[in-house]
């Protein structure tokens, strides 16, 4: 009976291994299979506008210029070099070696088709804010282009190397059905791209497969590792670890922190934390929006920003991937520099600061709060330290917003994820522009960084940058807290680099041995 | 009886025409489709171009009318946010769902009949109490829980099934038990309460005098006639199975009918989300009129009322 029953249960483990190993298939075709919870219906980012297909584009498409995501510097990818003409003409020299996936030559004449189609509006391109900078492109060569520009526009390059900027053949814009809202219906073109990948199937609402690009040229990009790339949408987040347990999906991202030690004792399985552009920060009533009060002098403001242990709530409840954020911008965006006056963590000053602004007793104030109520709570932890007495509101984005805006809120942790830009334009100067929410409602401030926001030359841009960051701090309306971090769920041979604009690059992943 | 089909027929067409005010008034309080076309991301130009673009912006009245000039020759819609025809994508997804419906089904039937049977056979024994409790864990598990309890079990543990999508058989076969289970409980029920009225009767009783076999009198000839309102139940269920798949479908995301409702309502899908509550509803209404009209051909006191 008892040899029975280890002989039983042998077998169970026999099979559960066997499992496992055949499980192992990704490392062993070289394939690699991500899913998220979004449906993907387009191949063109264009017009789907999901993270999945703006990160799929990097892969099948290639842009004239490339942010190098370890360095953050932009180098050439379909170009092979360019200048300023003047502020509002760049020129660009290209790449004479590429061939498309259907084995045509890349040339100017497909450039230029691509970006005038892009630009005009009949085109349809759901966010055209990302494209609508250019106001034009010409041929200037076989192998030349220009762009003209609206205005001057120091993130260009930010624009040139995101996932709106692919070039598709001249052809592929020709000739294709009608659409029923008129015009020709751009989503039936083929997505053939010059990337490292070729889009072989296209799937709408469930996945695509895309396979490694034999004749891709040496760029920037490098040379692809993987062989094959399936994205599947799987709808419900429990389902989507279940598959990685199994083994039938090789990474997963957004994963929430609750299940990340679980999943990382599993065998096989690894979870990564990785950065996030998205930083958290206190928006603070500078001009009393919501009437006088202890707010409107900076000191307790100050106060507020040594009251609080930054380095702890990072480290402690965001994860590795985060860190300590010291401007009103994350550290890797063009023009963002964290040199600037900054509040640490010292809860006597704060308790100084108070009692000579009149507020030795402490005040009761309320705070506001939208996302991560954990980092919340954390916040007004301390703040009870030095006497403050933060009132937890937690609202809908859309609720808080409200609120702030109609003066009925002057104390607030918000977040910014300056839509996957790496320049500070994308940040500062949106959150200083006096909106009706901006709480520091700043007007030299926002003067000095939309002066940035024009500036071509790159050191005085930073220059004014800097001058208007320092002024930020030193009135204490917007106190940057820390960056969130991402949580990636794994095979644990599978190595990737965790981006913190959130668009995955496979491209760059392999299979360890 | 052709009065009494017409009749239905022409209640199904009013209820039809509700639904229809109902599903076009309730997607537009689900939030702003060109919110949904254009991106959270979007400014207020990019949107206000997607409104012009897509016709949003005029009157309710005049996109209703016109929405239904259009679905009464046949014209579901197009799909602002999936480029493409609704009828299309919704005819590519029609295989996964009446498959997974018709496995569903077989799955309650086989658990209720032989249990409601015994159950009637046996009133108040254990099979009956056991019964019992399946029915009432059966009714009170919501699938979407039950589904992640056999993908856990069955998927995970010991690998016998593929832990999603719906590609073979195979994959069916634990959606179908998670959606299958929970209809079982009401049908089982009607069969034992049928059955136990059934077998009391008279005809029964002279049956079992002429010393006619038990299992030929119990699946015979009372089976037989306590049956006929679980006919109607089933329409009912299956009609149930349709918006449970809805659930059922993106726990084990299986691109059927279900999931992409369940997604349209994600994106604010208009056109695809009122075309889908009208063919369902329709699925629906016709499942009960075949329903109404089979009671009417075997009961004539119903067709007379």
């Amino acid at each position: 009976m008892n040899t029975k029953r280890t002989a039983a249960l042998a077998g169970v483990a026999l099979t559960a291994m066997a499992a496992a190993t055949s499980a192992a298939a990704g490392a062993a075709d070289n394939s690699l299979v991500w899913a998220t919870d979004r449906e993907v219906n387009v191949p063109f980012v264009w017009w789907d506008t999901t993270t999945e297909m703006a990160a799929m584009m990097h892969h099948v498409f290639d842009t004239l210029v490339y942010r190098n995501p370890e360095t953050m510097a932009y180098e050439p990818l379909l170009a092979r070099s360019w200048r300023w003409v003047d502020d509002t003409t760049l020129e660009f020299e290209l790449r004479e070696d590429v061939r498309f996936h259907d084995g045509s030559s890349f040339d100017a004449d497909d450039v230029v088709a691509s970006y005038t189609r892009l630009i005009d509006p009949a085109t349809g391109v759901l966010n055209a804010t990302l494209v609508n900078w250019m106001s034009g492109v010409e041929k200037f060569g076989q192998h030349a282009v220009r762009i003209r520009i609206k205005a001057p526009f120091p993130p260009a390059f930010e624009f040139l190397s995101g996932t709106r900027m692919g070039i598709l053949p001249a052809e592929a814009w020709e000739g294709l059905p009608p659409s029923p809202k008129g015009g020709p219906d751009f989503t039936k073109m083929r997505p053939v791209g010059t990337g490292p990948y070729v889009m072989a199937d296209f799937r709408p609402g469930e996945g695509m497969t895309l396979t490694r690009n034999p004749d891709y040229f040496d760029g920037a990009k490098g040379q692809p590792a993987i062989g094959t790339i399936v994205f599947r949408t799987i709808a419900d987040q429990e389902t989507r670890i279940a598959e990685l347990m199994v083994g039938n999906i090789d990474w997963i991202t957004d994963l929430p922190v609750d299940m990340a030690e679980q999943l990382g004792a599993m065998p096989g399985v690894a979870v990564t934390n990785g950065p996030d552009m998205r930083i958290a920060y206190l928006a603070i009533d500078r001009v009393g929006k919501t009437g006088e009060g202890p707010l409107n002098d900076v000191r307790v403001r100050r106060a507020i920003g040594h009251a609080i242990d930054r380095e702890a709530i990072a480290r402690s409840l965001v994860g590795p991937g985060s860190m300590v954020i010291d401007s009103a911008c994350y550290p890797t965006q063009v023009g963002c520099t964290s040199d600037v006056t900054v509040y640490g963590y010292d809860p006597d000053r704060a308790r100084a600061l108070l009692a000579e602004a009149g507020y030795a007793g402490g005040f009761a104030v309320e705070f506001g709060a939208y996302r991560e109520r954990p980092y919340a709570e954390a916040v007004i932890g301390y703040l009870r330290e030095v006497g403050i007495d933060a009132q937890l509101n937690y609202l809908q984005f859309a609720g808080m917003r409200d609120r702030i805006a109609n003066g009925n809120m002057g104390f607030a942790m918000r977040s910014w994820a300056s839509s996957g830009l790496n320049d500070i334009s994308a940040i500062a100067s949106v959150l200083m522009a006096m909106e009706p929410d901006d709480l520091c409602s700043f007007p030299e401030a926002k003067a000095l960084l939309g002066e940035g926001d024009r500036t071509i030359d790159a050191a005085q841009r930073e220059a004014i940058y800097a001058r208007a960051l320092e002024m930020i701090a030193q009135e204490a309306c917007f106190l940057p807290m820390f960056s969130y971090s991402k949580l990636y769920g794994h095979a644990e041979k599978l190595s990737f680099l965790p981006t913190a604009d959130g668009f995955p690059l496979f491209y760059l992943a392999r299979w360890e041995d | 009886m052709a009065t009494y089909v017409l009749k239905r027929l022409a209640l199904s067409f009013v209820v039809l025409f509700c639904v229809s005010v109902i599903t076009f008034a309730l997607v537009r309080l689900a939030g702003d489709p060109a919110v949904a076309v254009a991106g959270q991301d979007a400014t207020e130009a990019e949107l206000e171009a997607v409104r012009v673009a897509m016709g949003f912006n005029r009157p309710l009245a005049v996109q209703y009318v016109e929405w239904l000039g259009r679905v009464a020759s046949g014209d579901l819609g197009y799909s602002n946010i999936l480029r493409r025809p609704v009828l299309d994508v919704m005819v590519e997804r029609i295989p996964v769902t009446a498959t997974l419906a018709g496995l569903s089904l077989l799955v309650a039937v086989s658990v209720a009949f032989p249990l409601g049977i015994l159950s009637a056979l046996h009133p108040n024994s254990w099979i009956d109490r056991l019964s019992l409790s399946l029915a009432v864990v059966g009714q009170a598990l919501p699938n979407f829980f039950f589904g992640l309890m056999l993908i856990m079990a069955f998927a995970v543990t010991f690998r016998w099934f593929p832990v999603s999508g719906d590609s073979g058989l195979r994959s069916f076969v634990l959606p179908a038990i998670a959606l299958g289970y929970s209809s079982a409980p009401p049908i089982m029920r009607l069969i034992r309460s049928g059955m136990i009225e059934v077998l009391e009767s008279d005809y029964i009783r002279t049956a079992r005098a002429m010393g006619l076999a038990r299992h030929r009198i119990v699946l015979r000839h009372a089976l037989r006639n306590a049956v006929l309102p679980v006919v109607s139940l089933m329409a009912v269920q299956l009609g149930f199975m349709l918006s449970g798949s809805i659930i059922v479908e993106t726990v084990f995301s299986m691109n059927g009918l279900g999931r992409l409702g369940w997604q349209s309502i994600q994106r604010t899908d208009l056109e695809m989300m009122q075309a889908l509550v009208m063919v369902i509803s329709m699925v629906y209404l016709v499942l009960i009129l075949l329903a109404d009209i089979l009671n009417g051909y075997l009961d004539p006191r119903i067709r007379i009322r």
